[in-house]
């Protein structure tokens, strides 16, 4: 009985190779770029899920004034929560820049400085040392895996000394504990943790400050309930404690909140509706190949009604045909769920380079892949097989067999499978369009006005460090200004446009109240220049006039009292126009605002300077010129004219020579800028993959359905014929019908893709503008693509002779 | 009107060759009514498909009202079938999807008719089959003798030349064979020429010539007394 099922099946497929190789890629297609795509957003969505009990650790998160929520709070809130809540679970962490000194060598670090209690909060796997031991001397070290093979090679890394220089010391360390590798699926990225002592409050006066956010705070409870209690007591704990506080800051300004670790990678957003997004579209590629597959199979099914019929005379049951059909289906599904997986592991290595994320398939240690393809197979094999099992096994036997014609569903078959080709075009149009404008955008990004020139700038990163002396910052500067090729240098506390830690009140001298919150960045001589930045009104700030620069950037708003005395030229950029009230550029020359008692004018007025993601605004800023040294001054250096690499080995040369005791980091701008892009470059290539798979399968469907219609319909064109059609009479009758669900299908696409776009590109501050094109381009491409698809069977069936045509029944 | 000279017809697959017309030499004239016999496979139905141009010989001549159509292309052979022929069929080959109406329309729709001069005449001509009631139907709701009458609307709408009937009575009951003859018997008598395929000899009778054929050939073509 079996047997002869199986040799049907296989004679069945065997005859219609055509349809079953269509049915099968199709389906496999789908499956592979859900895999993929699902492999994305299982990466993404399983941060820290490596670290044991991750579901029990929660942050610290702080809000500031402007809205902005930061992953830290200041050092000394640990022990005040420890204080308020004895049984607390917690620890912090304070990343530092640092390197690692080996004889001559100098290696940058990444370090944190943790609280001893780090690994109860943490209960990390170690390949070497005792947990219960670890940082309980001031000299213990704990490194990774990864940086105990890089140091000290095969051999046993315990007890072994690094010497690490940060915070303007050298420090010597025992190792005391390795930690085993961790997964790619991590922002932990300190190689060494050591700990991080209470300083004096003359040594470190801000511990206790509010607002002196350095320290990523960790608490951990054994059941969420209790977390809950804690967060609901958190506006009680700020009451009693923020008056302790020596700072200005008034209780309205602070808010709180604990935030589960494994919800930290995607906070920011829109990370986690991209995620959402991407996931989407994986559904809806398998939702398309598997509609496709039910569209084919039961099309195709009706085909065999006589073999039901017959198989029905001969004694089988209804229940025996359904299980036939069923089962079947779930076998091709299976072949095509697995070859899906052999192009899922073939495309794997290109996608994960192309994304920049190391993604494979773990088939042994990971339920989730077997748990996927178990899902894929039985949905789309019981829910392709059950309509024809049900629909074929109903038919009359005699009735079947007596008709010359085989029952294909009749008009609400037809009617059926036309509505699933119809959804199917909606979601490969809607990616179609899609891809258009989201590859518009990320294009547009590249291109966009950063009120700067963003080629031929090249910014340092060791610059700022804290071990690089005000006298080592000038003279870099000079004998970066001497090598061949550069225009300028120039040294600011931040990147232009880039909205630091730095703000303040700023009013116009007239106005009441404190005036708006804006941000201040202190740029040295030149700064505005080197960078380019376009003036709007008034003028930039001249080295010649002594009322352009402050001294220092250190006392700012603390100076001398006769520095406090004089009023500061200052340069505004549009948005702190707007802020301040000002009716233009122009009309905010030679006015006057105050801050901290202290009195500026504005002198000039320059186009809005971004140095950041283009989905978020520029905020207002004022630019403060010093001619003296800048605290955390970072270098921007302009050049024409040579070659990159080559000025970037001059500068480290330079560098080496003036600050040996630090390594040189530096990148062009256009390589720091890639960071924002990062994002979206990704989704654009994952969505192009998406889109133009998904008219692929929607074509593979197509050109089935139009193979098995014409195969129904050789009939009928006869007739057609016989009674007068021409050849072109047929085409154009076969073409409409074919092309018609295709044109329904914009219908359906074009509203749901205009709401996700607008929507998607809302998200941008600088964006593209969504015009009709891109649903035009996308819908015209389809169509065109899907023509071409179904021209050769109506071709082939149009031009045959009538006569055959008739015999064929 | 029709002058068949020397037609041959091969069929050909990978295994076999098969005559299915061995010198053909047949004239029919304007108004003639002409039964065509002979066992299963002995040449009928491919000698009629020859005469509607639905299927070319592969040698021969076909003159048609004077005209050589062996050699005419695949558009000017559908503009000769639209413009001169009606079919009529043993399955009836009536189209599922469209209604009886548009089944006769269809007819005119190939001829570029306009629409309005289009329902006038699928009207007349249902009446004249007497299925004009049934006309918003579809053909699985009629039964097999109005599915033909149907059939013959749908041949004689576009008012051709020449009607071909390939056993129109074949899949008929006697009473609604009898019918369906009784209308082609009436339309030669107004003038149209018919040539039909049937295996039943009284059929033939009705018919003004019958052509005896066996394996491709014709053996007989005997005119009979009117």
């Amino acid at each position: 009985m079996f047997a002869y099922w199986i040799l049907t099946f296989y004679r069945s497929v065997a005859r219609h190779r055509l349809y079953a190789a269509i049915n099968v890629l199709g389906l496999a297609l789908g499956v592979a770029v859900f895999l993929v795509l699902m492999l994305v957003v299982r990466f993404q969505s399983s941060f820290e899920q490596w670290i044991p009990h991750a579901d029990q650790i929660y942050l610290v998160r702080s809000k500031d004034v402007l809205g902005n929520w930061y992953p830290n709070v200041f050092p000394g809130m640990l022990d005040e929560l420890r204080g308020d809540y004895p049984q607390l679970v917690a620890t912090h962490a304070m990343g530092v820049e640092a390197t690692v000194r080996r004889g001559a060598a100098v290696t940058p670090a990444k370090v944190s400085m943790v609280d001893p209690s780090f690994f109860k909060v943490f209960d990390l796997p170690l390949a070497a040392g005792d947990k219960a031991q670890l940082l309980q001397s001031p000299d213990d070290l704990v490194i990774t895996q990864n940086t105990a093979r890089q140091y000290f090679g095969a051999a046993n890394p315990i007890g072994q000394r690094l010497t690490l220089d940060f915070n303007k010391q050298l420090h010597d360390y025992r190792v005391v504990g390795v930690i085993k590798d961790r997964p790619p699926t991590t922002d932990m990225s300190a190689e060494f943790l050591v700990r991080l002592e209470v300083p004096t409050p003359e040594a470190n006066p801000n511990w206790r400050e509010w607002g002196y956010n350095t320290t990523t705070t960790y608490l951990r409870f054994a059941s969420p309930a209790q977390a809950k209690v804690l967060s609901d007591d958190l506006d009680r704990f700020i009451d009693r404690h923020v008056g302790t506080s020596t700072h200005r800051r008034s209780r309205k300004n602070i808010t709180l909140q604990l935030t589960p670790l494994l919800k930290m990678h995607l906070i920011t957003p829109p990370a986690e509706a991209i995620v959402a997004a991407v996931a989407a579209v994986a559904v809806l590629t398998l939702l398309l190949a598997a509609v496709n597959y039910v569209n084919l199979a039961t099309a195709r099914a009706s085909m065999r009604a006589k073999e039901v019929a017959l198989r029905k005379v001969l004694g089988a049951t209804r229940p025996g045909l359904i299980a036939q059909f069923v089962g079947e289906s779930v076998v091709v599904a299976l072949c095509g769920a697995l070859i899906g997986l052999a192009i899922c592991e073939l495309v794997l290595p290109l996608f994960s380079a192309a994304i920049g994320v190391t993604l494979k398939l773990d088939y042994l240690g990971d339920p989730w892949l077997a748990g996927m393809m178990a899902f894929v197979v039985l949905v789309v094999g019981v829910g392709s097989g059950l309509y024809p099992a049900f629909l074929l096994s109903r038919f009359q036997p005699a009735s079947v067999l007596a008709s010359a014609r085989s029952p294909g569903g009749g008009r609400a078959g037809s009617r059926l499978r036309e509505a699933l080709v119809v959804l199917q075009f909606a979601i490969a149009i809607g990616f179609t369009i899609g891809m258009a404008v989201i590859v518009a955008q990320a294009a547009y990004l590249h291109r966009a006005d950063l009120g700067f020139r963003r080629q031929g700038l090249i910014e340092v990163d060791s610059f700022p460090h804290e071990d690089v002396t005000p006298e080592q910052r000038a003279s870099l500067l000079t004998a970066w200004r001497a090598e061949p090729g550069v225009v300028g240098a120039a040294q600011a506390d931040g990147k232009p446009g880039d909205p630091g830690d730095r703000i303040s009140h700023f009013k116009r001298a007239s106005a009441p109240g404190d005036g708006p919150i804006i941000h201040f960045a202190s740029i040295g001589p030149d700064f505005l220049q080197t960078f380019g930045a376009r003036l709007l009104a008034g003028r930039l700030p001249d080295p010649s006039r002594a009322a352009d620069f402050s001294a220092s950037s250190q006392q700012a708003f603390f100076g001398s009292p006769q520095e406090a005395a004089t009023t500061v030229n200052i340069v505004l950029n549009a948005q702190a126009v707007k802020a301040l009230g000002f009716q233009s550029p122009r009309g905010a020359l030679g006015q006057v605002l105050t801050s901290n008692g202290r009195r500026f004018m504005v002198v000039g007025v320059i186009r809005d300077m971004r140095f950041h993601s283009p989905r978020e605004p520029v905020e207002p800023f004022i630019y403060w010129s010093f001619s003296g040294s800048i605290d955390f001054g970072e270098a921007a250096v302009r050049y024409a004219g040579v070659d990159t690499d080559a000025l970037m080995a001059r500068m480290a040369a330079d560098w080496r020579r003036i600050v040996p005791t630090e390594p040189f980091e530096a990148k062009t701008v256009v390589a720091k800028l890639e960071h924002y892009y990062q994002t979206d470059n990704q989704i654009s290539r994952m969505l192009t993959l998406a889109a133009v798979l998904a008219v692929m399968i929607g074509c593979i469907g197509l050109y089935g359905l139009a193979s098995f219609n014409t195969a129904q319909r050789v009939r009928e064109i006869g007739i057609r014929k016989t009674l007068g059609a021409s050849s072109r009479d047929i085409l154009r009758l076969l073409m409409g019908q074919f092309l018609r669900p295709v044109v329904l299908a914009n219908l359906l696409a074009w509203p749901l893709a205009y709401i996700a776009l607008r929507a998607y590109l809302l998200g941008f501050d600088q964006r593209v503008a969504l015009t009709p094109a891109y649903f035009a381009i996308a819908s015209v491409m389809t169509l065109a693509i899907a023509a071409v698809t179904v021209a050769g069977q109506a071709l082939f069936v149009a031009r045959a002779p009538p006569s055959k045509a008739l015999r064929h029944e | 009107m029709i002058v068949l000279a020397d037609i041959n017809r091969l069929f050909r697959s990978d295994e076999v060759e098969t005559t299915a017309l061995r010198s053909i030499d047949l004239t029919i004239e304007e108004g003639e009514f002409v039964a065509i016999m002979g066992p299963s496979g002995c040449g009928k139905s491919t000698l009629l498909n020859t005469l509607g141009m639905i299927d070319r010989p592969t040698s021969g001549r076909y003159l048609f009202r004077g005209q050589e159509v062996t050699d005419l292309d695949e558009a000017a052979l559908a503009r000769m079938r639209r413009d001169n022929l009606g079919f009529v069929f043993q399955s009836f080959n009536l189209i599922d999807e469209l209604t009886i109406a548009e089944n006769v329309e269809l007819g005119l729709v190939y001829r570029r008719w306009a629409g309005k001069d289009r329902k006038a005449r699928v009207e007349a001509a249902l009446d004249r089959v007497g299925v004009a009631h049934r006309s918003r139907h579809y053909p699985h709701q009629l039964s097999g003798g109005q599915q033909q009458r149907a059939a013959i609307a749908r041949a004689i709408v576009g008012q051709p030349a020449l009607i071909l009937a390939d056993e129109p009575t074949g899949n008929l009951d006697s009473e609604n064979g009898e019918q369906v003859m009784e209308i082609l018997k009436s339309l030669n008598r107004e003038g149209a020429t018919i040539v039909m395929v049937t295996h039943s000899p009284s059929h033939a009778d009705i018919a003004k010539r019958v052509v005896n054929m066996l394996d491709g050939r014709i053996i007989v073509s005997a005119r009979r007394a009117a």
